[in-house]
Protein backbone atom coordinates (compact mmCIF):
# COMPACT_ATOMS: atom_id res chain seq x y z
CA UNK A 1 0.00 0.00 0.00
CA UNK A 2 1.46 3.19 -0.80
CA UNK A 3 1.78 4.05 2.78
CA UNK A 4 4.53 2.41 2.69
CA UNK A 5 6.51 3.55 0.18
CA UNK A 6 9.26 4.90 2.18
CA UNK A 7 9.67 1.97 4.26
CA UNK A 8 9.91 -0.01 1.56
CA UNK A 9 11.66 1.82 -0.56
CA UNK A 10 14.41 1.57 2.61
CA UNK A 11 14.27 -2.11 2.87
CA UNK A 12 14.65 -1.91 -1.24
CA UNK A 13 17.64 0.63 -0.84
CA UNK A 14 19.31 -1.85 2.14
CA UNK A 15 18.78 -4.94 0.13
CA UNK A 16 20.55 -4.06 -3.14
CA UNK A 17 23.13 -2.52 -1.13
CA UNK A 18 23.70 -5.17 1.23
CA UNK A 19 23.66 -7.98 -0.92
CA UNK A 20 26.33 -10.56 0.20
CA UNK A 21 28.07 -11.88 -3.59
CA UNK A 22 27.36 -8.61 -4.93
CA UNK A 23 28.96 -6.44 -2.61
CA UNK A 24 31.44 -6.66 -4.45
CA UNK A 25 30.31 -5.55 -7.35
CA UNK A 26 27.49 -3.53 -7.39
CA UNK A 27 27.49 -1.74 -4.20
CA UNK A 28 31.31 -1.82 -4.20
CA UNK A 29 31.04 0.17 -7.20
CA UNK A 30 28.25 2.63 -5.49
CA UNK A 31 30.62 3.87 -3.18
CA UNK A 32 33.83 4.48 -4.78
CA UNK A 33 34.89 1.16 -4.23
CA UNK A 34 35.20 1.84 -0.19
CA UNK A 35 33.05 -0.91 1.45
CA UNK A 36 33.06 0.56 4.78
CA UNK A 37 32.24 3.56 3.29
CA UNK A 38 29.13 2.00 1.29
CA UNK A 39 27.73 0.43 4.57
CA UNK A 40 28.07 3.38 6.80
CA UNK A 41 26.22 5.34 4.24
CA UNK A 42 23.38 2.85 4.29
CA UNK A 43 23.22 3.36 7.79
CA UNK A 44 23.00 6.91 7.98
CA UNK A 45 20.46 7.20 4.71
CA UNK A 46 18.07 4.82 6.15
CA UNK A 47 17.96 6.34 9.93
CA UNK A 48 14.44 6.38 10.66
CA UNK A 49 14.28 9.37 13.20
CA UNK A 50 13.08 8.59 16.03
CA UNK A 51 10.06 11.15 16.52
CA UNK A 52 8.31 11.27 13.35
CA UNK A 53 6.73 9.18 10.59
CA UNK A 54 7.94 8.66 7.05
CA UNK A 55 6.20 10.86 4.80
CA UNK A 56 4.14 8.29 3.11
CA UNK A 57 2.60 6.81 6.42
CA UNK A 58 2.34 10.72 7.44
CA UNK A 59 -0.08 11.53 4.61
CA UNK A 60 -2.32 9.07 6.78
CA UNK A 61 -2.03 10.20 9.57
CA UNK A 62 -2.82 13.84 8.84
CA UNK A 63 -5.89 12.78 6.87
CA UNK A 64 -7.10 11.00 9.73
CA UNK A 65 -6.34 13.98 12.16
CA UNK A 66 -3.52 11.77 14.30
CA UNK A 67 -0.92 12.85 16.16
CA UNK A 68 1.71 9.98 17.49
CA UNK A 69 2.33 10.18 20.86
CA UNK A 70 6.66 9.27 20.05
CA UNK A 71 7.22 10.04 24.06
CA UNK A 72 5.53 6.95 24.99
CA UNK A 73 8.03 4.56 27.95
CA UNK A 74 7.61 0.83 27.24
CA UNK A 75 5.46 -0.61 30.66
CA UNK A 76 4.18 2.96 31.05
CA UNK A 77 0.95 3.13 29.69
CA UNK A 78 0.30 6.85 30.46
CA UNK A 79 -3.52 6.60 31.51
CA UNK A 80 -1.62 4.31 34.56
CA UNK A 81 1.57 5.68 34.87
CA UNK A 82 0.68 6.97 38.60
CA UNK A 83 1.18 3.33 39.68
CA UNK A 84 4.62 3.11 38.72
CA UNK A 85 6.51 2.06 41.99
CA UNK A 86 3.42 1.66 43.98
CA UNK A 87 1.46 -1.07 45.48
CA UNK A 88 -2.05 0.44 44.34
CA UNK A 89 -3.72 -1.37 41.27
CA UNK A 90 -6.71 -0.27 39.57
CA UNK A 91 -9.50 -1.95 37.49
CA UNK A 92 -9.72 -0.57 33.94
CA UNK A 93 -10.61 -2.28 30.25
CA UNK A 94 -8.11 -2.72 28.06
CA UNK A 95 -7.80 -4.30 24.55
CA UNK A 96 -4.30 -6.42 24.57
CA UNK A 97 -2.95 -6.71 21.01
CA UNK A 98 0.08 -9.20 20.47
CA UNK A 99 1.72 -9.12 16.47
CA UNK A 100 4.09 -11.39 15.71
CA UNK A 101 6.32 -10.84 12.87
CA UNK A 102 7.95 -14.01 11.84
CA UNK A 103 11.09 -12.88 10.06
CA UNK A 104 13.00 -14.71 7.93
CA UNK A 105 16.54 -15.89 8.70
CA UNK A 106 17.56 -16.64 5.10
CA UNK A 107 18.05 -12.89 5.43
CA UNK A 108 21.02 -13.20 6.62
CA UNK A 109 21.86 -16.20 3.63
CA UNK A 110 21.68 -13.28 1.07
CA UNK A 111 22.54 -9.90 2.75
CA UNK A 112 25.04 -8.67 5.45
CA UNK A 113 24.25 -8.04 8.46
CA UNK A 114 24.08 -4.20 8.35
CA UNK A 115 21.36 -4.81 5.63
CA UNK A 116 19.50 -7.58 7.80
CA UNK A 117 19.19 -5.11 10.51
CA UNK A 118 18.00 -2.33 8.46
CA UNK A 119 15.12 -4.46 6.83
CA UNK A 120 14.28 -5.81 10.20
CA UNK A 121 14.40 -2.85 11.98
CA UNK A 122 12.34 -1.01 9.16
CA UNK A 123 9.81 -3.48 9.60
CA UNK A 124 9.21 -3.13 13.63
CA UNK A 125 9.23 0.51 12.67
CA UNK A 126 6.70 -0.06 10.12
CA UNK A 127 4.67 -1.54 12.67
CA UNK A 128 5.21 0.54 15.95
CA UNK A 129 4.09 3.78 13.57
CA UNK A 130 1.08 2.33 12.17
CA UNK A 131 0.13 1.23 15.98
CA UNK A 132 0.68 4.78 17.04
CA UNK A 133 -1.33 6.75 14.81
CA UNK A 134 -3.99 4.55 15.73
CA UNK A 135 -3.56 5.57 19.10
CA UNK A 136 -2.24 2.34 20.28
CA UNK A 137 0.09 2.37 23.54
CA UNK A 138 3.27 -0.05 23.28
CA UNK A 139 3.65 -1.82 26.09
CA UNK A 140 6.39 -4.23 25.15
CA UNK A 141 8.92 -4.98 21.95
CA UNK A 142 9.25 -9.41 22.44
CA UNK A 143 11.82 -10.59 20.65
CA UNK A 144 9.89 -10.74 17.18
CA UNK A 145 6.75 -9.46 18.30
CA UNK A 146 5.19 -6.21 20.00
CA UNK A 147 3.14 -6.05 22.72
CA UNK A 148 0.54 -3.00 22.31
CA UNK A 149 -2.13 -1.66 24.23
CA UNK A 150 -5.49 -0.06 22.75
CA UNK A 151 -7.77 2.15 24.84
CA UNK A 152 -7.02 3.87 28.01
CA UNK A 153 -9.41 6.16 29.91
CA UNK A 154 -10.45 9.13 27.15
CA UNK A 155 -11.14 6.37 24.59
CA UNK A 156 -14.38 3.72 24.20
CA UNK A 157 -14.41 0.28 24.22
CA UNK A 158 -15.89 0.57 20.42
CA UNK A 159 -13.59 2.78 19.26
CA UNK A 160 -10.40 1.26 20.93
CA UNK A 161 -11.67 -2.16 19.22
CA UNK A 162 -11.43 -0.30 15.53
CA UNK A 163 -8.20 1.20 16.33
CA UNK A 164 -6.91 -1.99 17.05
CA UNK A 165 -8.42 -3.70 13.86
CA UNK A 166 -7.81 -0.85 11.64
CA UNK A 167 -3.76 -0.75 12.28
CA UNK A 168 -3.44 -4.33 12.90
CA UNK A 169 -5.02 -4.77 9.24
CA UNK A 170 -3.30 -2.21 7.72
CA UNK A 171 0.35 -3.74 9.14
CA UNK A 172 -0.81 -7.37 8.09
CA UNK A 173 -1.83 -6.04 4.40
CA UNK A 174 1.67 -4.26 4.55
CA UNK A 175 3.38 -7.55 5.72
CA UNK A 176 1.39 -9.81 3.19
CA UNK A 177 1.02 -7.98 -0.44
CA UNK A 178 4.15 -5.29 -0.02
CA UNK A 179 6.68 -6.66 1.73
CA UNK A 180 6.05 -9.93 0.05
CA UNK A 181 6.38 -8.91 -3.56
CA UNK A 182 9.86 -6.77 -2.55
CA UNK A 183 11.54 -10.03 -0.60
CA UNK A 184 10.23 -12.43 -3.29
CA UNK A 185 11.95 -10.92 -5.83
CA UNK A 186 15.32 -12.00 -3.71
CA UNK A 187 13.58 -15.18 -3.08
CA UNK A 188 12.95 -14.49 0.98
CA UNK A 189 9.79 -15.96 1.11
CA UNK A 190 9.19 -16.77 4.39
CA UNK A 191 8.02 -13.33 6.41
CA UNK A 192 4.43 -13.44 7.72
CA UNK A 193 2.32 -11.25 11.27
CA UNK A 194 0.19 -13.30 13.14
CA UNK A 195 -1.83 -11.46 15.06
CA UNK A 196 -4.20 -12.11 18.70
CA UNK A 197 -6.44 -9.49 19.88
CA UNK A 198 -8.63 -9.85 22.91
CA UNK A 199 -10.49 -7.40 25.35
CA UNK A 200 -10.67 -7.40 29.22
CA UNK A 201 -13.67 -5.59 31.01
CA UNK A 202 -13.15 -3.26 34.22
CA UNK A 203 -13.78 -6.29 36.27
CA UNK A 204 -11.16 -8.30 34.33
CA UNK A 205 -8.19 -6.48 34.37
CA UNK A 206 -5.90 -5.37 37.03
CA UNK A 207 -3.32 -2.17 36.26
CA UNK A 208 -0.22 -2.90 38.85
CA UNK A 209 3.43 -2.01 38.99
CA UNK A 210 5.15 -5.75 38.47
CA UNK A 211 8.65 -5.80 39.38
CA UNK A 212 11.02 -4.21 41.85
CA UNK A 213 12.47 -0.37 41.49
CA UNK A 214 13.43 0.51 38.25
CA UNK A 215 13.52 -3.17 37.04
CA UNK A 216 9.69 -3.29 37.26
CA UNK A 217 6.60 -2.16 34.58
CA UNK A 218 3.13 -0.70 34.70
CA UNK A 219 1.38 -3.82 33.42
CA UNK A 220 -1.99 -5.48 33.11
CA UNK A 221 -2.86 -8.93 35.34
CA UNK A 222 -5.90 -10.39 33.43
CA UNK A 223 -7.07 -13.31 31.60
CA UNK A 224 -7.88 -11.48 28.27
CA UNK A 225 -3.81 -9.88 28.38
CA UNK A 226 -2.84 -13.13 28.74
CA UNK A 227 -4.96 -14.77 25.49
CA UNK A 228 -4.34 -12.52 23.18
CA UNK A 229 -0.63 -14.26 22.19
CA UNK A 230 -2.62 -17.40 22.59
CA UNK A 231 -5.08 -16.37 20.00
CA UNK A 232 -2.41 -15.17 17.97
CA UNK A 233 -0.66 -18.69 17.95
CA UNK A 234 -4.13 -20.22 16.71
CA UNK A 235 -3.83 -17.36 13.68
CA UNK A 236 -2.97 -18.23 10.42
CA UNK A 237 0.05 -16.74 8.50
CA UNK A 238 -0.97 -13.47 7.95
CA UNK A 239 -4.22 -13.84 9.96
CA UNK A 240 -5.62 -12.04 12.77
CA UNK A 241 -7.77 -13.88 15.90
CA UNK A 242 -9.98 -12.03 18.11
CA UNK A 243 -11.82 -13.29 21.13
CA UNK A 244 -15.54 -12.98 21.83
CA UNK A 245 -15.42 -9.52 23.89
CA UNK A 246 -13.93 -8.06 21.31
CA UNK A 247 -16.46 -9.40 18.21
CA UNK A 248 -19.44 -7.84 21.24
CA UNK A 249 -17.89 -3.94 20.24
CA UNK A 250 -17.98 -4.46 16.82
CA UNK A 251 -20.81 -2.64 15.80
CA UNK A 252 -20.82 -3.45 12.49
CA UNK A 253 -18.85 -6.06 10.02
CA UNK A 254 -19.93 -9.48 12.14
CA UNK A 255 -20.25 -11.19 8.76
CA UNK A 256 -16.00 -10.95 8.87
CA UNK A 257 -15.79 -12.89 12.34
CA UNK A 258 -15.55 -16.57 12.09
CA UNK A 259 -15.39 -19.08 15.11
CA UNK A 260 -11.49 -20.73 14.82
CA UNK A 261 -12.81 -24.18 14.78
CA UNK A 262 -14.87 -23.48 11.29
CA UNK A 263 -11.60 -23.13 9.51
CA UNK A 264 -9.63 -25.99 11.34
CA UNK A 265 -12.65 -28.33 11.93
CA UNK A 266 -11.93 -29.24 15.06
CA UNK A 267 -14.75 -27.93 17.67
CA UNK A 268 -12.27 -28.29 20.07
CA UNK A 269 -10.64 -24.72 19.03
CA UNK A 270 -13.45 -22.98 19.34
CA UNK A 271 -12.68 -21.95 22.93
CA UNK A 272 -9.41 -20.67 23.38
CA UNK A 273 -10.22 -21.24 27.02
CA UNK A 274 -12.74 -22.96 29.25
CA UNK A 275 -13.72 -23.17 33.44
CA UNK A 276 -15.97 -25.89 33.15
CA UNK A 277 -16.98 -25.75 36.67
CA UNK A 278 -18.17 -21.94 36.40
CA UNK A 279 -19.77 -22.66 32.71
CA UNK A 280 -17.13 -20.25 30.97
CA UNK A 281 -16.32 -20.84 27.76
CA UNK A 282 -14.52 -17.95 25.62
CA UNK A 283 -14.53 -17.92 21.83
CA UNK A 284 -12.24 -17.09 19.40
CA UNK A 285 -12.92 -15.76 15.90
CA UNK A 286 -11.05 -15.79 12.62
CA UNK A 287 -11.00 -11.72 11.66
CA UNK A 288 -11.57 -11.17 7.44
CA UNK A 289 -8.92 -8.12 8.15
CA UNK A 290 -8.68 -7.63 4.07
CA UNK A 291 -12.26 -7.22 3.57
CA UNK A 292 -12.57 -4.83 6.57
CA UNK A 293 -10.07 -2.87 5.03
CA UNK A 294 -11.44 -2.62 2.03
CA UNK A 295 -14.24 -1.12 3.55
CA UNK A 296 -12.81 1.69 4.90
CA UNK A 297 -13.66 5.22 3.89
CA UNK A 298 -9.87 6.06 3.56
CA UNK A 299 -9.15 3.09 1.59
CA UNK A 300 -9.45 2.37 -2.01
CA UNK A 301 -9.56 -0.79 -4.19
CA UNK A 302 -8.58 0.12 -7.64
CA UNK A 303 -9.67 -2.18 -10.87
CA UNK A 304 -6.94 -4.47 -10.25
CA UNK A 305 -7.78 -5.12 -6.45
CA UNK A 306 -4.91 -3.58 -5.82
CA UNK A 307 -5.63 -1.08 -2.09
CA UNK A 308 -4.23 1.97 -1.30
CA UNK A 309 -4.88 5.27 0.70
CA UNK A 310 -6.16 7.73 -1.35
CA UNK A 311 -8.14 10.98 -1.14
CA UNK A 312 -9.77 12.09 -4.77
CA UNK A 313 -6.75 13.30 -7.10
CA UNK A 314 -7.49 17.04 -7.19
CA UNK A 315 -8.63 18.26 -10.71
CA UNK A 316 -4.54 19.12 -11.78
CA UNK A 317 -3.27 15.53 -11.76
CA UNK A 318 -6.67 13.73 -13.40
CA UNK A 319 -5.79 12.87 -16.59
CA UNK A 320 -8.97 12.08 -18.97
CA UNK A 321 -6.84 9.83 -21.05
CA UNK A 322 -6.34 7.60 -18.12
CA UNK A 323 -10.41 7.48 -17.74
CA UNK A 324 -11.15 7.65 -21.26
CA UNK A 325 -10.96 3.48 -21.48
CA UNK A 326 -13.10 2.89 -18.79
CA UNK A 327 -15.72 5.61 -19.39
CA UNK A 328 -16.05 4.87 -23.51
CA UNK A 329 -17.65 1.84 -22.35
CA UNK A 330 -20.51 4.20 -21.07
CA UNK A 331 -23.11 5.62 -23.89
CA UNK A 332 -25.81 7.37 -21.83
CA UNK A 333 -29.33 7.58 -22.70
CA UNK A 334 -32.13 10.08 -21.61
CA UNK A 335 -35.98 9.33 -21.67
CA UNK A 336 -37.73 10.47 -18.44
CA UNK B 1 -36.70 -12.25 -6.92
CA UNK B 2 -33.99 -15.21 -6.56
CA UNK B 3 -32.14 -14.56 -3.47
CA UNK B 4 -30.31 -17.46 -3.27
CA UNK B 5 -28.73 -16.71 -6.82
CA UNK B 6 -28.22 -12.63 -5.58
CA UNK B 7 -26.69 -13.77 -2.73
CA UNK B 8 -24.21 -16.06 -4.67
CA UNK B 9 -23.14 -13.56 -6.89
CA UNK B 10 -22.83 -10.40 -4.38
CA UNK B 11 -20.02 -11.91 -3.20
CA UNK B 12 -18.45 -11.36 -6.40
CA UNK B 13 -19.35 -7.69 -6.05
CA UNK B 14 -18.30 -7.56 -2.68
CA UNK B 15 -15.03 -8.37 -3.34
CA UNK B 16 -14.26 -6.27 -6.47
CA UNK B 17 -16.78 -3.43 -4.77
CA UNK B 18 -16.09 -3.84 -0.99
CA UNK B 19 -18.30 -0.58 0.31
CA UNK B 20 -21.13 -2.20 -1.58
CA UNK B 21 -23.75 -3.95 0.82
CA UNK B 22 -27.45 -5.33 0.41
CA UNK B 23 -30.59 -4.34 2.02
CA UNK B 24 -33.95 -6.34 1.33
CA UNK B 25 -36.56 -3.64 0.49
CA UNK B 26 -40.10 -4.43 0.94
CA UNK B 27 -41.19 -1.26 -1.02
CA UNK B 28 -39.49 -2.85 -4.25
CA UNK B 29 -39.86 -6.37 -3.48
CA UNK B 30 -36.23 -6.51 -4.16
CA UNK B 31 -32.71 -6.51 -3.18
CA UNK B 32 -31.39 -3.25 -3.44
CA UNK B 33 -27.49 -2.61 -3.45
CA UNK B 34 -26.51 0.22 -1.24
CA UNK B 35 -23.07 1.88 -0.43
CA UNK B 36 -20.37 3.93 -2.00
CA UNK B 37 -18.69 3.39 -5.77
CA UNK B 38 -15.06 4.94 -5.79
CA UNK B 39 -13.92 5.66 -8.94
CA UNK B 40 -10.30 5.06 -10.65
CA UNK B 41 -8.67 5.30 -13.81
CA UNK B 42 -6.56 2.70 -15.67
CA UNK B 43 -3.70 4.30 -13.30
CA UNK B 44 -4.86 3.26 -9.91
CA UNK B 45 -5.37 7.33 -9.67
CA UNK B 46 -8.90 7.59 -7.65
CA UNK B 47 -10.59 10.41 -8.99
CA UNK B 48 -14.01 9.93 -6.86
CA UNK B 49 -16.35 8.10 -5.16
CA UNK B 50 -20.65 8.23 -5.60
CA UNK B 51 -23.04 7.00 -2.95
CA UNK B 52 -25.64 4.82 -5.35
CA UNK B 53 -28.19 2.53 -4.85
CA UNK B 54 -28.89 -0.35 -7.09
CA UNK B 55 -32.73 -1.85 -6.93
CA UNK B 56 -31.80 -5.27 -8.74
CA UNK B 57 -35.94 -5.65 -9.27
CA UNK B 58 -38.61 -8.32 -7.95
CA UNK B 59 -37.67 -9.98 -11.48
CA UNK B 60 -34.04 -10.46 -11.03
CA UNK B 61 -31.61 -11.67 -12.88
CA UNK B 62 -34.09 -10.76 -15.36
CA UNK B 63 -34.68 -7.40 -14.75
CA UNK B 64 -32.66 -4.30 -15.74
CA UNK B 65 -31.46 -3.20 -12.38
CA UNK B 66 -32.25 0.92 -11.36
CA UNK B 67 -29.39 2.75 -10.49
CA UNK B 68 -29.55 6.17 -8.63
CA UNK B 69 -27.23 8.13 -7.77
CA UNK B 70 -27.50 9.68 -3.70
CA UNK B 71 -24.30 11.92 -3.04
CA UNK B 72 -25.86 14.12 -5.59
CA UNK B 73 -22.37 15.43 -6.79
CA UNK B 74 -23.62 14.97 -10.28
CA UNK B 75 -26.34 17.48 -11.13
CA UNK B 76 -29.61 15.58 -11.24
CA UNK B 77 -30.95 17.16 -15.09
CA UNK B 78 -30.85 15.65 -18.58
CA UNK B 79 -27.23 16.70 -19.47
CA UNK B 80 -26.02 14.29 -17.38
CA UNK B 81 -28.40 12.11 -17.68
CA UNK B 82 -29.54 11.63 -14.25
CA UNK B 83 -33.58 12.47 -13.22
CA UNK B 84 -34.34 14.76 -10.58
CA UNK B 85 -34.82 11.53 -8.49
CA UNK B 86 -31.15 10.32 -8.79
CA UNK B 87 -32.22 8.02 -11.49
CA UNK B 88 -29.16 7.09 -14.29
CA UNK B 89 -29.87 6.18 -17.35
CA UNK B 90 -26.59 4.09 -18.11
CA UNK B 91 -27.19 2.85 -21.81
CA UNK B 92 -30.25 2.64 -24.36
CA UNK B 93 -33.10 0.67 -22.54
CA UNK B 94 -32.88 -2.02 -25.58
CA UNK B 95 -29.52 -2.40 -24.59
CA UNK B 96 -30.32 -3.03 -21.09
CA UNK B 97 -32.79 -5.14 -21.85
CA UNK B 98 -31.40 -7.62 -23.76
CA UNK B 99 -29.09 -8.03 -21.24
CA UNK B 100 -31.34 -8.24 -18.72
CA UNK B 101 -33.54 -11.04 -21.12
CA UNK B 102 -30.29 -13.75 -20.67
CA UNK B 103 -30.24 -13.15 -16.62
CA UNK B 104 -27.97 -10.11 -14.98
CA UNK B 105 -24.83 -11.41 -13.61
CA UNK B 106 -24.24 -8.50 -11.03
CA UNK B 107 -20.76 -7.97 -10.67
CA UNK B 108 -20.67 -7.68 -14.80
CA UNK B 109 -23.35 -5.57 -14.57
CA UNK B 110 -21.82 -3.09 -12.31
CA UNK B 111 -18.26 -3.19 -14.12
CA UNK B 112 -19.63 -3.11 -17.58
CA UNK B 113 -22.59 -0.12 -17.10
CA UNK B 114 -22.32 1.60 -13.27
CA UNK B 115 -18.94 2.08 -13.09
CA UNK B 116 -18.17 3.08 -16.34
CA UNK B 117 -21.21 5.97 -16.32
CA UNK B 118 -19.89 7.37 -13.11
CA UNK B 119 -16.37 7.47 -14.88
CA UNK B 120 -18.22 9.15 -17.88
CA UNK B 121 -19.24 11.51 -15.82
CA UNK B 122 -15.85 12.15 -14.37
CA UNK B 123 -14.29 12.78 -17.61
CA UNK B 124 -17.35 15.63 -18.69
CA UNK B 125 -16.19 17.21 -15.99
CA UNK B 126 -12.79 17.25 -17.41
CA UNK B 127 -13.57 17.20 -21.16
CA UNK B 128 -17.20 18.94 -20.97
CA UNK B 129 -18.10 15.71 -23.63
CA UNK B 130 -18.70 11.97 -22.99
CA UNK B 131 -15.72 9.86 -23.99
CA UNK B 132 -17.87 7.81 -26.65
CA UNK B 133 -20.68 10.20 -27.20
CA UNK B 134 -23.95 9.72 -26.15
CA UNK B 135 -27.45 8.78 -27.22
CA UNK B 136 -29.62 11.37 -28.29
CA UNK B 137 -32.53 12.12 -25.92
CA UNK B 138 -36.32 10.60 -25.78
CA UNK B 139 -37.43 9.31 -28.79
CA UNK B 140 -35.07 10.70 -31.08
CA UNK B 141 -32.66 8.41 -29.31
CA UNK B 142 -34.52 5.38 -29.87
CA UNK B 143 -34.38 6.06 -33.55
CA UNK B 144 -30.86 6.51 -33.77
CA UNK B 145 -30.51 3.30 -32.09
CA UNK B 146 -32.82 1.64 -34.72
CA UNK B 147 -30.39 3.17 -37.45
CA UNK B 148 -27.09 2.28 -36.05
CA UNK B 149 -27.24 -1.00 -34.18
CA UNK B 150 -29.97 -2.60 -35.82
CA UNK B 151 -29.67 -0.92 -39.52
CA UNK B 152 -33.47 -0.22 -39.68
CA UNK B 153 -34.01 3.29 -40.49
CA UNK B 154 -37.26 3.43 -42.69
CA UNK B 155 -40.16 3.86 -40.34
CA UNK B 156 -42.69 2.23 -42.66
CA UNK B 157 -40.72 -0.92 -42.65
CA UNK B 158 -39.61 -0.73 -38.80
CA UNK B 159 -43.42 -0.35 -38.06
CA UNK B 160 -44.40 -3.62 -40.44
CA UNK B 161 -41.30 -5.43 -38.61
CA UNK B 162 -42.68 -4.87 -35.04
CA UNK B 163 -46.45 -4.98 -36.09
CA UNK B 164 -45.64 -8.16 -37.07
CA UNK B 165 -43.37 -9.15 -34.20
CA UNK B 166 -46.02 -8.41 -31.78
CA UNK B 167 -48.90 -10.45 -33.69
CA UNK B 168 -46.02 -13.17 -34.09
CA UNK B 169 -46.21 -12.98 -37.91
CA UNK B 170 -43.09 -12.59 -39.26
CA UNK B 171 -42.30 -13.86 -42.68
CA UNK B 172 -41.26 -17.33 -43.33
CA UNK B 173 -37.92 -18.02 -43.60
CA UNK B 174 -37.72 -18.67 -47.50
CA UNK B 175 -40.34 -15.72 -48.23
CA UNK B 176 -39.23 -12.53 -49.57
CA UNK B 177 -38.20 -10.31 -46.38
CA UNK B 178 -40.45 -6.87 -45.67
CA UNK B 179 -37.72 -4.78 -47.02
CA UNK B 180 -37.57 -6.93 -50.76
CA UNK B 181 -34.09 -7.22 -51.19
CA UNK B 182 -33.89 -11.21 -50.32
CA UNK B 183 -35.03 -13.78 -48.37
CA UNK B 184 -36.11 -13.18 -45.04
CA UNK B 185 -33.61 -15.66 -43.89
CA UNK B 186 -31.05 -14.71 -45.98
CA UNK B 187 -31.81 -10.89 -45.15
CA UNK B 188 -29.89 -8.23 -42.94
CA UNK B 189 -33.17 -7.24 -41.11
CA UNK B 190 -33.64 -11.11 -39.60
CA UNK B 191 -30.83 -10.48 -37.17
CA UNK B 192 -32.09 -7.28 -36.27
CA UNK B 193 -35.62 -8.39 -35.84
CA UNK B 194 -33.78 -11.60 -33.98
CA UNK B 195 -32.77 -8.99 -31.23
CA UNK B 196 -35.75 -6.98 -30.88
CA UNK B 197 -37.49 -10.77 -30.26
CA UNK B 198 -35.91 -10.99 -26.71
CA UNK B 199 -37.37 -7.52 -26.11
CA UNK B 200 -40.69 -7.32 -24.12
CA UNK B 201 -43.70 -6.28 -25.42
CA UNK B 202 -44.28 -3.08 -23.55
CA UNK B 203 -41.04 -1.94 -24.93
CA UNK B 204 -41.99 -2.76 -28.66
CA UNK B 205 -45.26 -1.43 -28.40
CA UNK B 206 -44.00 1.77 -27.09
CA UNK B 207 -41.33 1.26 -30.65
CA UNK B 208 -44.57 0.67 -32.81
CA UNK B 209 -46.46 3.80 -31.16
CA UNK B 210 -43.47 6.36 -31.82
CA UNK B 211 -42.39 5.01 -35.20
CA UNK B 212 -46.12 5.25 -36.05
CA UNK B 213 -45.71 8.88 -35.58
CA UNK B 214 -42.97 9.24 -37.52
CA UNK B 215 -44.92 8.16 -40.43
Amino acid sequence: MNIYQDYLDNIQLAMRSGKKRKMYTESFDSFGGNIQKGLSAINLAQKISDDSLLPSLNELATEIGSTPNFNQKLGLHPDFSHLKGTNDTEKHYIISTFIDIKKSTDLFKKYLPEAVLIVNDTIQKAAIHTCLIFGGYIHRLQGDGLFVYYGGKNVTKEEGVKQALLSTSLFSYFVKNDLKMVLSQDGIEDINTRIGIDLGHDDDVIWHNAGIGEISEVTTCSLHTSLAPKMQAFATSNGIVIGDHVKQEMKTDHDLITPVCHRTGNESDRYIFEIRDENFRYTQHDFDWLKFLKRQDFIITDQDNRLSFQLPAPYEVRHSDNIRPIAIKSNPYYNF
Amino acid sequence: MDVKLFKKQFSDVEDRFPKLRYIWSEEFLSMVIIGKLDICDRKGVFWDSYDILLITGKNYPFSVPILIETSKKVPHDEERHISKEGICCMDMDHKLLKVASKGIHLCQFILDYVYPFFANQLYYDQECEYADGEWSHHFEGIVEFYHQELQLSDPVLIVKFLEQLLTNSLPPRNSPCLCGSKKYKDCKCKQSIDFLKGLPTHRLQEDLEGFRKLI
